[in-house]
């Protein structure tokens, strides 16, 4: 599903941030990233996301190396991919709806199966009923549960999520991983990055580990 | 058979796509103009009065062309000769005249026809009763051969015409026709630059608008690049905002213009009688109105495309 071959990425001034990563993930599986701020998790996950590209080495995503594809197709290759972020990146002056059905609007759905989507993923994370609310009048377990149905809305095989539970408390944070094993279960590969041990202790699930750049398993 | 009615069935799909992608564009870019009232009015006022005034200009040129192209476009010379002269005195010259190759045909207006003419004309007849005497000179008009109907040939045979002794004066109607065509061909140009100036303005200020409204929405135009839509789809919207400025504040300009001319309708049309012609001020014609309302767009709809592209090209994500 994704594969990371001798991976390296440096920015001009700040030297290598990830060097020589590699490591491959099956369709299916649940993966965490851990790490201290500064080993390079969120770079390795910006450049799954294609908002970065590899200095070296190849990324493969379902066999395209997606390193090097032309800016064109970029956005073709994130619509099968779900992003969750930490800071969960919500468009304020838009209801929990609006928010929610913008992939499907972006991707050209019909505005039924819009519909039918959009309220699917929302009773899925339960906030059945909070479609005309808009995002601030929401609590922060509320508004990552409005990222995440946004995410899943247009069932992407594969999700991608950036310290998802960063800014939640330990039972709100419990309660996010909880679903997300949930969709690992009906067979979503997950790529969990978060900087929380004990959180990703918890879970079964396979763990690349980071060191300033430095894959360790 | 049945390929045919699948590759028919997805061409429809896909044009239902595109519909639907641009009517949400057109929409939510109104819904966007409309959230903020105030700003968009005084953006489109700006737009408006900044094309009413070429807009204008140009009205008031291709009026008084109008004007100047119905004055009859007379070769005619008119010599006056000198006062003393009487008709008998005056017969050599217009037989010499008539000679010359390049006059066609002479007229003479004696004294007293002269006169008559005076009076209808000019309306200071009873001016002319108080004086002792008919001031008025023979006048020799002389209709030049077609092949000296050309300004330049004119003027030298005017240039020979003034050195004859017993004549005071020529007169040349053509000559300050040309002056007068000569002043609206510059002005023409003036209106022309200033137009071009102005359109650069709209274009200015439409861009300016677009771009403010891109750094209020610069999360979100990110978020959308991370959810998948490409540059196109991001664009479409604040195209739709420049078509809905160009379009609005050109149909602004129209109406500004007309209620213009409308009011300098009236006072036009009395000065002219007093000319004893009868003008009226034209508005645009409808091809003309159209072709200002298609410039006013490409005006509105390129401003914002150029800051658009511009701004999704340094975003690198």
């Amino acid at each position: 599903m994704l594969q990371f071959d001798q991976v390296t990425k440096s920015y001009p001034g700040s030297g290598d941030v990830l060097r020589g990563v590699s490591f491959q993930i099956e369709r299916g599986e649940m993966v965490f990233v851990s790490g201290h701020s500064g080993a390079g998790k969120s770079t390795l996950l910006r450049l799954t996301a294609l908002m970065e590209r590899p200095t070296r080495g190849a990324i493969l995503l379902n066999g395209q190396n997606v390193g090097r594809l032309p800016n064109r197709k970029i956005p073709f290759v994130r619509r099968r991919l779900g992003l969750i972020f930490q800071d969960y990146r919500l468009i304020h002056d838009r209801t929990v709806y609006d928010n929610v059905a913008m992939p499907l609007l972006i991707a050209g759905f019909g505005p039924e199966e819009t519909d039918h989507r959009t309220r699917a993923a929302l009773n899925k994370v339960g906030l059945a009923g909070f479609e005309r609310r808009y995002p601030v009048t929401l609590s922060g377990g509320e508004q990552q549960r409005v990222g995440i149905a946004r995410a899943i809305v247009t069932r992407p095989p594969m999700i991608l999520a950036d310290e998802p539970t960063g800014n939640l408390d330990p039972d709100l944070s419990l309660e996010i991983m909880a679903m997300f094993r949930e969709f690992n279960q009906v067979g979503v590969t997950m790529l969990i990055v978060s900087h929380d041990q004990a959180l990703v202790s918890r879970f079964a699930g396979r763990v690349l580990h980071l060191e300033r750049g430095r894959l360790v398993e | 058979m049945r390929a045919g009615k699948d590759a028919g069935g997805r061409l429809r799909g896909r044009a239902r796509t595109f519909l639907r992608l641009h009517g949400h564009a057109l929409f939510s870019s109104l819904g966007d103009l409309w959230r903020a009232p105030l700003m968009t009015c005084m953006t489109l006022m700006v737009i408006a009065v900044t094309l009413a005034l070429p807009l204008t200009f140009y009205l008031t040129l291709a009026n008084l062309q109008r004007l100047s192209g119905g004055l009859e476009e007379s070769w005619k010379v008119s010599l006056y000769l000198d006062p003393k002269l009487d008709e008998k005195q005056a017969a050599p010259l217009l037989a010499r005249l008539r000679k010359q190759p390049a006059v066609a045909a002479v007229h003479l207006i004696g004294k007293e026809a002269g006169l008559m003419d005076f009076r209808r004309h000019s309306g200071f007849g009873e001016v002319l009763e108080a004086l002792p005497e008919n001031p008025l000179p023979v006048v020799i008009e002389v209709t030049p051969h077609p092949r000296w109907e050309n300004p330049q040939r004119l003027a030298e045979l005017v240039a020979a015409w003034e050195k004859i002794p017993q004549v005071d004066f020529v007169q040349w109607n053509m000559r300050w026709l040309q002056r007068l065509k000569g002043w609206l061909q510059l002005a023409e140009r003036g209106v022309a630059g200033l137009g071009a100036l102005l359109s650069l303005t709209v274009l200015l200020v439409v861009g300016n608008t677009i771009r403010l409204e891109l750094e209020n929405r610069h999360e979100e135009i990110e978020v959308m690049k991370l959810l998948g839509a490409t540059h196109r789809f991001i664009r479409r919207p604040f195209i739709y905002s420049g078509f809905w400025y160009g379009s609005t504040g050109g149909l602004m300009a129209l109406i500004l213009a007309w209620l213009l001319s409308a009011v300098m309708r009236a006072p036009a049309k009395s000065l002219a009688a007093l000319y004893g012609a009868a003008f009226d001020i034209e508005f645009l014609s409808l091809p003309e109105v159209l072709a200002f309302a298609g410039f006013s767009v490409v005006l509105g709809v390129s401003g914002a495309w150029l800051v658009v592209t511009r701004h999704l090209w340094r975003l690198r994500i």
